[in-house]
């Protein structure tokens, strides 16, 4: 019964993915960038600076 | 309105041979977009400083560190007042409006979301023009906030539907694509406000109206490709379980017979504690990680913390709720609460004054992370195997009173706690052992409340020989047969 209607071609379904994944990707690869700095930053040569308000940290 | 017909329930039921599989990236083209919220914090600043920039040029940098220079412009606790309304308001239109999505269905809801959600853009940014803040709180926060709230829950119960052997997979993949949302929405917003900032303007209008328009058009490609399964349809070879597990239902429970349950309550319960105790890093990761490795992190490595665990947060949603389909969405909380208890305790001793190892520190948070995302993105599917499919959208919706409380809950608790201990003169580090500790407390209230996790009693079910029958035959159909 089903095999009687036209199935949804595999290309409109990868395309479908496409548009939603490759923004995501986009996104996934900036935030990446800000991630990396956690393993790459130097040692600081002194004591750090803590942001002390909640201001401050979402600058 | 005959013209917007197309977006009836019975203008969206999928003819036969449609791909399930078109579901999902429709149902990301509305988490995607809203998931912006999270983002919005890249506009504080700019907001902060129209006038000064208007008036005196020099761009944003003109007066870094001091919060609204020109003494009209506003003020930063002002503006984060917009975000605050917006997620208030996710949460009550995800409770208010979630039986009048099960009735009009998924693409109409679709479409109200993308109305609402992109209209706070422009409406904000006649608030920038107009420099009238009240106009960006209406504007952004309530019907943004109202935007927000529908189309977080809308895709939801039809994605149950679609994916009756994988429901968790199904509800997971949208609900990261929520996590997934500021991942694009926070680069977007600076490259276009930097395409768009001159000597006087900082470009936040136009980026308002730009924005607006992008996600107006990708909200669409959600809403034309959204369909409903017909009456009946189930997974080309899927057979319904003969003997279905303990907890999971085949029948229905009408949303406000559930709100009235305490298997709503406990699970409620499940949420708030997973969520809050996540809040718990998430609110003070930046500088925790400083304290306790003194000398050793700087500002800026703190900052490729968070955005680390972002990544996790965004990744658990989809890998925990694809997990809950194999080993159960009970067991799955339970590796959330004892898992999460053992690492939340076990952080404190990876700082400096303990193990002095940063590597384990980030590990265990990462870890952490995933639960907190994976506690999102496998209620969906906990809530239908207790409730049924029937109306499992609007009683999501009604449990994500959960998530606005713990988002309240959480930060004031960490603050306080953070606060008090400082008063006494304990170190900061130690301060942030204490916070993690009463996380354990938390995560123990939530073992406790998801033990307590029965079936619904069958006084409960929905009492409709229709779809009790239909239900019994196919599971996940039970709308397409009201």
């Amino acid at each position: 019964m089903e095999n009687q209607y036209k199935k949804t071609p595999a290309i409109v379904v990868a395309l479908a993915w496409l548009l939603v994944a490759l923004p995501w990707a986009w996104g996934v690869t900036q935030l990446w960038k800000n991630a990396r700095k956690l393993f790459q930053a130097p040692p600081p040569p002194a004591v750090s600076v803590v942001p002390s308000t909640p201001a401050a940290r979402s600058k | 309105m005959a013209l917007l017909s197309f977006l009836d329930r019975n203008h969206s039921v999928a003819e036969p041979g449609f791909s399930r599989w078109l579901v999902p990236p429709a149902a990301l083209a509305i988490h995607l977009a809203i998931g912006q919220v999270y983002a919005f914090s890249v506009f504080k600043k700019p907001l902060n400083y129209l006038l000064q920039v208007a008036t005196s040029g020099g761009g944003l940098k003109a007066l870094p560190g001091v919060d609204s220079p020109n003494p009209s412009d506003w003020k930063f606790t002002s503006l984060g007042w917009i975000f605050s309304l917006a997620i208030v308001c996710l949460g009550l239109s995800a409770a208010i409006f979630g039986k009048w999505l099960e009735r009009v269905g998924p693409r109409r809801a679709m479409f109200t979301s993308a109305v609402c959600f992109t209209s706070g853009f422009f409406i904000s940014a006649a608030g920038v023009q107009l420099h009238q803040l009240w106009l960006i709180y209406f504007g952004y926060g309530v019907i943004g906030g109202i935007g927000l709230g529908i189309g977080y829950i809308s895709p939801v119960s039809t994605l149950i539907k679609w994916f009756p052997d994988r429901p968790g997979m199904a509800t997971g993949m949208a609900i990261m694509g929520f996590g997934g949302g500021a991942l694009i929405g926070s680069p977007l917003s600076n490259d276009l406000m930097a395409f768009f900032r001159t000597d006087r303007d900082l470009g936040v209008q136009k980026t308002f109206l730009v924005m607006g328009t992008i996600y107006f058009v990708a909200m669409m490609f959600g809403v034309f490709t959204v369909r409903v399964p017909r009456p009946g349809w189930k997974p080309e070879g899927w057979v319904a379980p003969v003997k279905p597990k303990s907890l999971v239902t085949a029948h229905s429970v009408e949303v406000n017979e559930a709100f009235g349950t305490p298997q709503f309550w406990l699970l409620w319960i499940v949420l708030c504690m997973n969520v809050t105790a996540g809040i718990g890093i998430l609110e003070q990761a930046s500088p925790m990680i400083q304290e306790l490795f003194k000398g050793q992190i700087t500002a800026v490595a703190a900052g490729g913390f968070v955005a680390l665990l972002s990544l996790f947060n965004m990744g658990g949603r989809f890998v925990w709720s694809s997990v809950s389909d194999y080993i159960g969405r009970k067991n799955t909380y339970y590796v959330f609460f004892l898992l999460g208890a053992t690492l939340y305790y076990l952080a404190p001793s990876t700082g400096a004054s303990g193990l002095n190892n940063i590597k384990l520190f980030v590990t265990i948070c990462a870890v952490i992370l995933t639960m907190y995302g994976g506690g999102f993105a496998t209620i969906p599917a906990y809530l239908r195997d207790l409730f049924g499919t029937m109306e499992v959208g609007a009683i999501h919706g009604r449990l994500l009173t959960a998530w606005s409380a713990a988002g309240v809950f959480g930060p004031v608790l960490v603050n306080y706690i953070r606060e008090y201990e400082k008063g006494k003169g304990v170190p900061l580090a130690d301060a942030y052992s204490t916070v993690l500790y009463v996380m354990v407390g938390l995560l123990i209230v939530g073992f406790l409340a998801n033990a307590a996790v029965r079936p619904v009693d069958s006084k409960h079910w929905y009492k409709s020989e229709e779809v009790d029958k239909n239900l019994a035959a196919v599971p996940g159909s039970a709308v397409a047969t009201r």
